[in-house]
């Protein structure tokens, strides 16, 4: 059986189609469904272990003469949390040249080259540089200009990166020293301007100037939850549209700090609800009809906002012609609940949690309806992640566990 | 059981205490009465004005006393970085500062006035024995102890609560409050830009391994909030105990561009260096085992 897709990505155009499956890229075509292009991720789950064990040598071989007693590798205990070796971004560089991915094996920012005129399959994709970081990366964003990338990670700290050929080598040494940070966990970043955008675990959206990033400018105060999505509009960078574990999405004039639009989500999440949203034991009420729904992806694209609501089968589209009222349009129904979305040149690319053939659907986003099925088919056929069993399969859903379950 | 035995046994996370357990020592079973009896007064005084004449039957002559500080003993440690179950405003607008400064609400509008914000923050103050000695220096200004630890800031609450009763019809104490937060995830929820004249960080934790810098109640990334909540010409005074944490201290704040060290003068007559280092229990502890206290202080540069 296959593997679903992780993360999927389409280029500008429309014509590429990027996913993420385990430690796996591909790039498909969306003209015909051909696999194009693969990079898998040579590191292992041990590899941190490893890299561990050599420093305690390289230590102990300094500390004492003769031979030492090599360490050993530690092998996880039964019942400890099993290590996934995922790919956690995939962000492409505004002209394309470059894929820049995040991994969890090494915690790394990997800058992927790619050239798919190249006759050689395996090298359509090549890396330029790998970054290991101290911390995972949790968020990426690209400078307009493709000069500088912005790296977010778990312990709430942004370190700035340059993009410039001539700066990046294989096996990069990470900036040491953070440009900015919150004590929380950081969900996201965006490059706005001359100004960062950071969201974190405790609800905060901090907006601080770049490059003087010890100026904080303002904070957008309005969620109760933890802040999972961000987005500008494309035809007004001044608006953001912000989301996560709260019922609603808030949409800002980031530059002013004023709150536009609230838009409440309860009535159209309601008829989505699972019991796979159920609240875990430990927090669930006494009826135990708590359920916990949370805004996994937005697009904003052409007057319309896509709203994909963690492991529900719909994606939600809104009119937003104008920030004083976001109607609802129409939900898109698929078959399985929808793992991953993305958008380009007016098709809506959905990743479902499938194992056999309807891994992937498109949709039109004028009329809404399903198109090109022959293609989408094509493109799972074409992906080469396996699995043998439902067990070896990778946690598909990240956003639920942001929240927070304060204990005393 | 009442709902606050039960709670008091859920803060402390041990399910061993409770008044109707018969196998606690006498010593828990007194502390636990103690705390309960505090706490029904708390939440009686906390929010009003002690000189009301409705509230005189309440008033005592228990409240007068000053709380034993041996009845709210905590862990010195706390976690920052963990989610904990705080009160915090969505934003600072959403902030009831009345509540907290009674005195102050003005009988007509039954709000604080708008120009009576608090202006300084005392960010781990530990007993409150800083808010206790800043209160009569600045009596129109308001000043917020922010404090993690549950116990702490409950013998801090009480503490005021005292001081205003023994000193009711003067107004004394009615300018400082405390309130159990996290400065390092959550002072912009509390204060505004450009807030706040002064921020005292008096002998904080010094976290002395090195992967725990980051719990420092300085750090880089930090700075830049305060430098955030602090108005132009805003003071950070800081005082440690530990000469690595006090270079610790120094060196970021020299770093950072947007703070300036006062100078060796400025420092010396600054009457808030002079409180700040005889007033604190801790101070106070350092001065008994004859240790040497580090001062430094920086003012809030313009952005540039």
């Amino acid at each position: 059986m296959k593997h679903p897709f992780q993360l999927i990505l389409a280029n500008k155009e429309g014509t590429l189609l990027f996913t993420s499956t385990k430690n796996v890229v591909q790039v498909f075509s969306t003209e015909n469904g051909q696999l194009l292009a693969k990079w898998i991720d040579p590191i292992d789950t041990f590899h941190t272990l490893k890299k561990q064990q050599k420093e305690k040598i390289q230590a102990l071989k300094e500390k004492t003469e003769g031979p030492v007693k090599i360490p050993k590798i530690p092998v996880p205990g039964k019942g400890a949390p099993p290590i996934f070796n995922y790919i956690r971004n995939m962000h492409l560089t505004k002209d394309e040249s470059k894929l820049i991915v995040t991994t969890d094996s090494d915690k790394a920012v990997v800058i992927l080259k790619l050239n798919f005129d190249n006759s050689d399959f395996e090298s359509r994709i090549v890396v330029l540089s790998r970054q290991a970081f101290a911390k995972r990366p949790c968020a990426i964003s690209i400078k307009e200009d493709d000069s500088r990338l912005i790296v977010a990670d778990k312990f709430g700290d942004v370190y700035d990166v340059s993009l410039y050929k001539e700066f990046l080598t294989l096996e990069q040494q990470a900036p040491k020293k953070s440009i900015l940070g919150h004590v929380s966990m950081l969900t996201n970043v965006i490059f706005a301007k001359n100004y960062i955008i950071t969201s974190d675990r405790d609800e905060h959206i901090r907006v601080t100037q770049y490059p003087k990033t010890y100026i904080i400018e303002r904070y957008l105060f309005g969620h109760s939850e933890f802040v999972s999505c961000l987005k500008l509009c494309p035809w007004n960078k001044d608006i953001l549209v912000s989301a996560g574990g709260d019922d609603f999405i808030n949409i800002w004039n980031w530059t002013t700090g004023d709150l536009l639009f609230h838009l409440d989500l309860k009535s159209y999440v309601q008829p989505l609800i699972t019991d796979r949203h159920l609240a875990p034991l430990r927090f669930q009420n006494d009826e135990g009809n708590l359920a916990e729904t949370n805004v996994s992806e937005i697009l904003v694209h052409d007057n319309k906002l896509f709203v994909l609501v963690e492991c529900t089968s719909s994606v939600l589209i809104f009119d937003f012609q104008s920030t004083d009222n976001l109607p609802l349009l129409y939900v898109i129904k698929t078959q399985s609940p929808i793992v991953h979305i993305s958008i380009a040149s007016n098709k809506l690319y959905v990743a479902l949690e499938d194992y056999e053939t309807n891994g992937l659907e498109i949709f039109d986003t004028d009329t809404f309806q399903p198109i090109l099925e022959d293609i989408s088919k094509a493109v799972f056929s074409n992906s080469t992640v396996e699995i043998q069993t439902i067990e070896e399969q990778y946690p598909l859903y990240h956003v639920a566990p942001l929240r927070k379950r304060g204990e005393h | 059981m009442s709902t606050d035995i039960q709670e008091s046994k859920k803060s402390r996370r041990s399910n061993t205490a409770s008044l109707d357990d018969v196998c606690i020592s006498e010593e828990t079973r007194k502390r636990l009465l103690y705390r309960k009896e505090k706490e029904l007064k708390r939440k009686a005084l906390k929010h009003v004005r002690i000189d009301d004449k409705e509230l005189e039957k309440e008033i005592d002559k228990g409240v007068i006393e000053l709380p034993k500080k041996r009845f709210y003993r905590q862990r010195a440690h706390s976690n920052p970085f963990s989610d904990h179950q705080l009160e915090y405003p969505e934003s600072p607008r959403h902030m009831d500062w009345a509540r907290f400064y009674p005195e102050f609400v003005s009988k007509d509008s039954g709000a604080l006035p708008n120009d009576k914000r608090v202006e300084i923050a005392d960010i781990g103050c530990g007993f409150g024995g800083l808010l206790v000695d800043l209160s009569p220096e600045f009596p129109e200004t308001l000043i917020l102890g922010m404090e993690i630890r549950v116990q702490v800031t409950n013998y801090v609450e009480d503490k005021i609560i005292a001081l205003r009763a023994q000193h009711k019809g003067t107004g004394k104490y009615s300018n400082i409050s405390v309130i159990r937060g996290n400065a390092m995830k959550f002072l912009p929820n509390f204060f505004e830009k450009s807030q706040l004249k002064k921020m005292f960080f008096c002998f904080p934790d010094p976290h002395f391994k090195q992967r725990k810098h980051k719990a420092r109640i300085i750090t880089n990334t930090l700075l830049s909030e305060y430098a955030y909540v602090l108005k132009e010409g805003g003071i950070i005074y800081t005082i440690s105990d530990v000469l690595d944490l006090h270079e610790w201290m120094k060196s970021h704040l020299d770093e950072h561009p947007l703070f300036e060290r006062l100078t060796e003068l400025e420092e010396e007559e600054d009457k808030c260096v002079q409180i700040m280092t005889h007033s604190t229990e801790e101070g106070k502890k350092v001065e008994r085992n004859k240790g040497s206290k580090f001062i430094a202080c920086y003012r809030r540069m313009p952005d540039s």
